[in-house]
């Protein structure tokens, strides 16, 4: 077996372990609509704003419903938000495929 | 005299299909940090070389790499219709004449852990996620796409959120479509390059949305199932991909593309379509007496 095909094999079994979910590589896994609440530095963060602090895509965002649009699976919005948030609170409530999901806070 | 050796025509041209949606989606001009000018420069470099260079395997993997520390990077430039691109970029330039297939199984793998994925989620199989999602896309409107319009109107999803009461026929055959997709591209079957088409087209015009790459990546790969001396030539891989992927594109466009290019070749479309003109060249005659009757 030559390294390529190694390096190939490598890559391609490595992707089944991808954080766990590599099923999540293509959009529609879910969808969810959801907006955010944040409290930082007395200041209070509206979906459109947190977005911009978190860096998360706005290219489904509806500012005038205060709502954006994930296609693909919420835990990469929780992830973000866990990895960036240190200092503020954070309220999540979604909808995911049209079902009304509990507030998601953090930190808990 | 040492003879080159055969590269697969296939793998060119999907790379060429790929670069040239990464430099006409604006993909080779937002990197991330510092670097951002630098990394333009370079992207758009191997990009150009990609569509007009023979040497595919190394520029793929240029591509590639630049993308996939760029990935691991930055979580923000983080997406992944970019990992797609990234990941069948890197199986081209891996690729060997005695192993040509790993394009083929990368794609196949995506489409299959989609498929099982959804085929796992009860939302799927019961269709809360089919009716909910296309009641949300009636409510937002048409998604991201070069040249569209976020948020504009789309009638087409809302006219299907009225006739759409249970999603769950929609959700199995979209289940069972991508389990298709994934034996084509697993097995090289006929008619996988076909089906791939038609899936990236359906989702693009009943969203409106490429969702980032994937459609012009997913659509370049239906590449991989075509025959070396079926292949379509760079020009025509490129004029196409400039096509679909400029400000200039319209989301009925790639439908009726695919649909003018399945009329070409079916020999039972066409066999329908003189049928159904020879209404108009014989009304109120006698049977034989039309245009080309021996008289």
């Amino acid at each position: 077996m030559n390294w390529r095909l190694a390096l190939g094999l490598t890559l391609l079994l490595g992707q089944l372990a991808w954080r766990g979910r590599p099923a999540l590589w293509a959009p529609f896994h879910q969808h969810a609509v959801y907006s955010l609440s944040v409290d930082v530095a007395g200041q209070h963060l509206d979906t459109a704003a947190a977005l911009e602090r978190y860096h998360l895509p706005k290219w489904h965002s509806a500012p005038s419903r205060d709502e954006n649009w994930e296609t693909n699976d919420l835990q990469f919005v929780k992830d973000v938000i866990r990895a960036a948030e240190t200092t503020g609170t954070v309220e999540l409530r979604a909808r995911i495929n049209g079902e009304e999901q509990p507030a998601w806070r953090w930190p808990r | 005299m040492a003879v080159a050796p055969v590269r697969p025509l296939a793998h060119r041209r999907v790379a060429q299909g790929i670069a040239t949606a990464w430099l006409f989606t604006g993909q080779s001009l937002v990197w991330p940090g510092p670097l951002g000018v630098p990394l333009a420069l370079l992207s758009t470099g191997l990009c150009v070389g990609l569509l007009f260079s023979r040497h595919t395997r190394a520029l793929a993997a240029g591509l590639a790499a630049l993308i996939a520390l760029t990935l691991l990077g930055s979580p923000t430039w983080f997406a992944h219709n970019r990992l797609f691109v990234c990941a069948v970029l890197a199986m081209v330039s891996l690729s060997t004449p005695r192993v040509p297939w790993l394009p083929r199984v990368q794609v196949a793998l995506v489409f299959f852990m989609a498929a099982l994925d959804k085929a796992l989620d009860p939302a799927w199989r019961d269709g809360r996620f089919v009716t909910s999602f296309v009641a949300e896309l009636a409510r937002f409107g048409l998604m991201w796409a070069p040249g569209g319009h976020v948020g504009g109107p789309n009638p087409l999803a809302g006219w299907l959120s009225t006739r759409l009461s249970d999603g769950s026929t929609a959700g199995l055959a979209v289940i069972a479509l991508e389990f298709a997709i994934a034996l084509s591209f697993l097995f090289d079957l006929r008619g996988g390059a076909a089906l791939n088409a038609l899936f990236h087209v359906g989702v693009f015009t009943l969203t409106g949305g490429t969702m980032g790459q994937f459609f012009f990546a997913g659509v370049a790969t239906s590449l991989l199932l075509v025959k070396e001396r079926s292949q379509p030539s760079a020009a025509l891989v490129i004029a196409l991909t400039v096509l679909l992927a400029g400000p200039w594109t319209h989301r009925y466009l790639p439908a009726l593309l695919l649909g003018a290019f399945a009329l070409h070749h079916s020999r039972m479309a066409r066999n329908w379509m003189m049928k159904g003109l020879q209404p108009a060249y014989g009304v109120d005659q006698p049977s034989g007496s039309g245009p080309g009757s021996a008289r």
